[in-house]
């Protein structure tokens, strides 16, 4: 018995080893393919040769935002997966709750009102806090005594995206037009970002938000037996969901401040993700986390090189590409 | 205290703010009895229950289980104590295996993170119980509502509690879950003392099966004791608003209710 639990184990870290293969494969080629293209095998060599200009590409443009599309395709990615696992509704994600309209909303007002150049950090901070209020938002017009009604959060969530979008587009018509293109840029998405302070900043965040929600893998299996059950099973279900929420907003609330909206990759990937580890969160939330971010430095690479030498916003490729992978691999799984 | 009393719920009033209140509610069941909750649609069985498990926060009165306060307990404390098998069961695609195993979560380590071999154990020795063996591997969603019924009961009895509770265990199955899963509780209850606690709609499993029985009509329990006691038309009909008479069953002689047809309950009433 010991050793049928060894051998799940094992498989389970093939899958993960196998997906770190292919990140770093992906970065890799994330790494060589640009306007100047460079070698696999000179990438090393580059990174240390200082005089080059390869040196400069790769550590100014590259590596940033190699880096950025793992944490922010990685972060996405477990958002999505979490909110799925507290709603037990494979429809959910950021953008479903609201919380990407609240982010974008917040980041707007910051641009609009030209507190941007308050400080570096006022974009990302701008986004975290909508995140923020729209979650608790959602959660408390929600809440009845009995509890939290699942679908009327779901309502709540997508009428307060409604109401952000609506409140985007009137700042939008009343402010400078300069201003209008600002907007209009970052919500396309780009991952064109070479602030270290935000590269890293955004990493780190990532890596903690994959660590604290994975304290929480017991819960999150617990709930997957539905809200009452996992009460019934000695889960403290508010709690759990209040800190989960909590995490899931940090996470999305930073993406969408440094990389604008990126739609589609917390829906795909947690489903994605499912097909090859199954339901268990104790390598679903890694799982996820690492497919975000293959799956967004591919779609990267692709926004970089399609209509060379110009750049395509990132989201225009999440939502293409994403879509129609999700449609797919509904009509494999519904053929076997 | 009374050793005999294990189960003693004292004046427990639960319920929602604006709407339905649970009456002062009391009861009391000594170890190893199988009690049934009976009464009819909206009548607050659900919400007792609630109470019980503590869903529903209680306004008043006391729940004590083997003399342990119930409220005063953790979620987690009480999760050792007290198994709950839902009305309504979540379909989730995991495996039968997996949600059998979650009935171990409230024994688990904190950061435990592997099965041990006791817990693999246990989790054969539900599935074992409850006939479901051959499912281990299947996913919950591709499971006919007899099988998904055992797999919660499954979940339930690896929990190892001292009570479990049981919301309509048996509505919308055939016969012969009905039986397997009465039957199955029954064994449990006699040679292991585990003590029993059901919301029950069929009458007459009730009275085959239940040592003792409470019934309720409008949030109030009107009438509780042995089944010879409750299951007595006068009870029934008042409690149900419908025509029924009693009788018993041939083989093992316990209580049993009849419905009578409007045809022949409008000739009975003249």
């Amino acid at each position: 018995m010991e050793l049928q639990a060894v051998k799940a184990l094992s498989i389970e870290a093939g899958k993960i080893l196998f997906l770190v293969t292919l990140l770093i494969m992906a970065s890799a080629l994330s790494l060589c393919t640009g306007e100047i293209s460079i070698t696999p095998d000179r990438v090393l060599f580059y990174l240390k040769e200082s005089g080059a200009m390869e040196y400069q590409v790769l550590h100014n443009i590259r590596i940033p935002r190699t880096i950025l599309a793992i944490a922010i395709g990685g972060s996405l990615g477990l958002s999505g997966v979490i909110l799925q696992g507290i709603y037990r509704n494979p429809l959910v994600e950021p953008y479903t709750l609201g919380i990407s309209g609240g982010a974008s909303l917040g980041i707007t007002f910051v641009i609009v009102t030209g507190l941007q150049s308050a400080g570096e950090l006022t974009l990302p901070l701008a986004g975290f806090t909508g995140a923020l209020i729209t979650v608790f938002l959602v959660y408390f017009l929600s809440y009845r005594r009995e509890g939290v009604s699942t679908n009327r959060m779901l309502l709540t969530g997508v009428m307060i995206s409604f109401i952000s979008s609506s409140a985007v587009m009137f700042l939008m018509s009343v402010t400078a037009i300069e201003n209008i293109h600002g907007i209009v840029f970052w919500t396309m998405g780009s991952l064109n970002e070479s602030n270290p302070l935000m590269v890293y900043g955004i990493l780190i965040l990532s890596l903690t938000g994959l660590t604290l929600s994975y304290l929480f893998t017991a819960p999150l299996n617990a709930l997957r037996l539905g809200e009452s059950s996992a009460r019934s099973l000695g889960i403290n279900t508010k709690a759990v969901i209040c800190i989960l929420f909590f995490i899931t907003s940090l996470l999305t609330g930073s993406s969408i401040a440094v990389a604008g909206v990126i739609g589609f990759v917390g829906l795909v990937i947690p489903h994605f993700a499912r097909l090859i580890s199954g339901t268990d969160y104790r390598s679903l939330l890694i799982i996820s986390f690492l497919s975000g971010g293959v799956f967004m430095l591919l779609c990267d690479i692709l926004a970089r090189t399609l209509v060379f030498p110009n750049e395509l916003p990132i989201g225009v490729i999440t939502g293409i590409f994403g879509g129609v992978t999700f449609i797919s691999l509904i009509w494999i799984k519904k053929r076997t | 205290m009374d050793k005999k009393t294990y189960l003693n719920i004292e004046n427990l009033t639960c319920g929602y703010r604006e709407g339905f209140m649970l009456k002062p509610f009391n009861l009391s069941l000594s170890k190893g009895s199988f009690g049934g909750i009976i009464g009819g649609n909206g009548s607050g069985k659900s919400t007792f229950f609630k109470g019980l498990t503590g869903e529903l926060k209680i306004t008043g009165g006391s729940v004590r289980l083997d003399g342990t306060e119930l409220s005063s307990l953790t979620l987690r404390e009480r999760a050792k104590r007290v198994a709950l098998v839902p009305q309504f069961i979540e379909k989730s695609p995991i495996t039968v295996e997996e949600y059998v195993l979650m009935g171990r979560m409230p024994h688990r380590r904190a950061f435990q993170f592997l099965e041990t071999k006791e817990e693999q154990e246990i989790l054969e020795n539900s599935l074992e119980l409850t006939g479901i063996m051959h499912l281990k591997r299947c996913r919950f969603t591709e499971l006919s509502g007899g099988e998904q019924q055992m797999t919660a009961i499954a979940c339930a009895l690896a929990q190892k509690p001292q009570l479990i509770l049981l919301d309509e265990p048996t509505s919308h199955l055939d016969i012969t879950y009905q039986s397997r899963i009465m039957n199955l509780l029954q064994r449990l209850n006699e040679e292991e003392g585990l003590t029993v606690l059901m919301i029950i709609h069929d009458l007459n499993l009730a009275g085959e099966y239940c040592s003792h029985i409470s019934l309720v009509k409008e949030g109030e329990l009107i009438i509780q004791g042995d089944p010879e006691e409750v299951l007595r038309y006068k009870n029934i009909e008042r409690a149900y608003d419908t025509v029924v008479v009693e009788s018993r069953n041939p083989v093992s002689g316990k209580p049993a209710i009849f419905q009578v047809s409007e045809r022949f309950s409008k000739r009975y009433d003249r």
